[in-house]
């Protein structure tokens, strides 16, 4: 019988939504070995599994977003890597360091590129990228090269728009927050102006170790990213004006909380499961025997600094500190009473005086816990209570609104100048009405702490887009 | 009465009023800072780690009352009061104080009250930990 024209389209339709359906289920279930059995049904599809497997062999890697509203790199609104040769020497210094992570990393588990759109949803790896570079200064200049940098740029600069030449005494040298740990990798580190440069080897890296930390001990990378941003700008050898060290901005105070803990945490680490989680725990040095092995002075800084095996360890330890810090700053906020004292009023009692009992108390939470960071676990619930009590006094005139809680603040020039407590108070200039919680803690505690980590979450979301970088509302009422 | 003498009087009684409401008006912080620095001597003085700490619990509830009992001071002031107080809040109640334990208290206080910005000083903080190490020297 000869096909008629209609009966072949039927028929090449047919075979085609047969083979559509076929690849639809090759892709969406994978049966695991024991439950593929041997009807002939099954085999042809698990022939056709195979030519699946083999094409997505063949697709190249999806490459991630590089997208961005900035100029960072060549090209306006993509941001590039750094390359070495563009760098110079003084910033190619931990080239040599990387080449030691990649001989220790043999399998390049954490120096090999992955397949970055399978986590872009954890936290893009633009992100990490553009933090790096956007960290701080690629140079720390001396007075002498600020002056000719002023001249320089007065060159080209419209009168308008000229920088005052000042005498070179009036420059100030940038502090060197870099620093280098050649010499002993548990010593003392060496401070060092410039930022190590941002190739794509370094940032792979960080991202695989920021991904994987925060996989294997649970902690949300978009929440960490914009604090991280404020503190080491996820640069491996940060070193802040305190001593603080590595890429989570470790005092020996924040070290011995992390070495206290440490015990309860390896095993969770040892453990688990999870790819993440044996990856490092394959890395020698990144997940030490115990507690013990954490070197917390500040004469052992380069602990959490050298490389390899940071940035990874200073991660692990950064996790566990994300959770010990969490733990005791949310205790403080619910802590309810105080047996010794009947005048003592809890936070909870303070929001329904106040009339806001039905505000999202996560929020409130996440506020201290990020203040926590830096000021410890308990202090933020007391300074947060002060100024409920605070606010009491002029409730029935002034209401707290969800005005009070925002973040998105910053003082000008003249209130930073003037010494904090009444003063600042006076120099705030708020006629009568009460200060917010930022405006209180900035006003009479000199912390502006939650507000620079909001200042970075609103420029992640402003350079690389809402939510990009960072969680939902982050430190939003 | 002459109406000088009437005007004199007034005046008289005005500021006789206003010195005695200066009189009377406290100042709790003033006291506050004198019932911290007794009870530091005090601790100082007693060998019995018991009595120390009853001697503590008396003060605590003292510089509580003294608070409750007066108006809201400056904010400053308020914000180190409660942070002496606050400290010591991780210290047990009387029944539950046992001597042995002491190191357990001063690792929980320092755990919840420490900071880790080294530049960030609390001075009631750390009159705070004074008393936890007075009361629990040994």
């Amino acid at each position: 019988m000869k096909p008629s024209r209609a009966s072949f389209w039927v028929y090449t339709f047919c075979c085609l939504a047969t083979f559509a359906a076929f690849g639809w289920y090759g892709l969406y279930y994978s049966p695991s070995t024991a439950e593929l059995a041997s009807t002939a049904e099954e085999r042809v599809i698990k022939q056709l599994q195979t030519v699946n497997k083999s094409l997505g062999a063949m697709a190249p890697t999806p490459k991630d977003d590089m997208s961005c509203s900035c100029q960072m790199g060549e090209q306006s609104n993509i941001i590039t890597f750094e390359k070495p040769e563009d760098c110079g020497d003084d910033r190619n210094y931990l080239q040599d360091k990387f080449q030691a992570f990649k001989k220790a990393d043999p399998k390049g588990l954490f120096t090999a590129g992955r397949d970055y759109s399978k986590t872009a949803d954890v936290l893009p790896r633009k992100c990490v990228l553009y933090i790096m570079r956007k960290f701080w200064k690629n140079r720390a200049l001396t007075p002498e090269e600020k002056l000719q940098a002023d001249i320089e740029y007065n060159r080209t600069a419209p009168p308008d728009q000229q920088r005052d030449i000042k005498p070179v005494t009036e420059y100030k040298k940038d502090p060197h927050l870099f620093a280098k740990c050649d010499k002993d990798p548990n010593g003392l580190p060496e401070r060092y102006g410039h930022k190590a440069c941002v190739t794509e080897d370094y940032v792979n890296l960080v991202y695989n170790s920021l991904i994987d930390v925060a996989d294997c001990l649970d902690v949300p990378a978009k929440f960490i990213a914009p604090k991280l941003s404020n503190e080491s700008g996820l640069h491996v050898n940060a070193f802040g004006l305190v001593n603080d060290g590595g890429i989570g901005q470790f005092t020996d105070q924040a070290l011995a909380d992390v070495a206290q803990n440490f015990d309860n945490f390896r095993g969770r680490i040892v453990g688990s499961t999870k790819e993440s989680c044996k990856r490092l725990k394959s890395f020698p040095g990144v997940v030490p025997a115990s507690g013990k092995e954490i070197l917390v002075q500040d004469a052992n800084r380069c602990h959490a600094i050298s490389t390899p095996p940071n940035p990874l360890r200073s991660l692990v330890y950064y996790g566990i500190f994300y959770h010990a810090t969490k733990r005791n700053a949310n205790g403080a906020f619910n802590k309810s009473k105080d047996d010794k004292d009947p005048n003592f009023k809890s936070i909870e009692e303070l929001l329904k005086q106040a009339g806001i009992a039905d505000y999202d108390r996560e929020k409130m939470k996440e506020m201290l816990f990020v203040m926590a960071y830096n000021a410890g676990p308990g202090r933020p619930a007391i300074i947060y209570r002060e100024w409920l009590k605070y606010r009491l006094q002029t409730i029935k005139k002034y209401p707290i609104t969800k005005a009070d809680f925002n973040m998105d603040y910053w003082p000008t020039r003249d209130q930073l100048k003037a010494k904090y407590g009444e003063e600042r108070a006076k120099a705030l200039n708020k006629k009568g009405k009460p200060l917010t919680l930022a405006e209180y803690m900035f006003a009479y505690k000199d912390s502006l702490y939650i507000a620079a980590v909001k200042a970075q979450a609103r420029m992640l979301n402003k350079d690389l887009g809402e939510g990009t970088c960072t969680e939902p509302k982050f430190l939003q009422m | 009465m002459h109406r000088t003498q009437i005007l004199t009087n007034v005046v008289a009684v005005v500021i006789a009023l206003a010195s005695l409401q200066a009189v009377a008006a406290v100042d709790v912080y003033g006291e506050f800072q004198k019932k911290i620095d007794r009870l530091e001597t005090d601790l100082k003085k007693e060998k019995d780690v018991t009595r120390r700490y009853d001697l503590f619990l008396k003060s605590y509830r003292e510089m509580s009352d003294l608070r409750a009992k007066n108006p809201r001071q400056a904010e400053e002031k308020e914000i180190n009061m409660s942070m002496f107080m606050d400290t010591l809040s991780y210290l047990p109640e009387k029944k539950s104080f046992q001597a042995k334990k002491c190191d357990e208290y001063k690792k929980e206080v320092n755990n919840m009250m420490k900071s880790y910005a080294k530049d960030q000083k609390e001075p009631f903080v750390e009159k705070a930990f004074q008393v936890v190490e007075l009361i629990c020297r040994k």
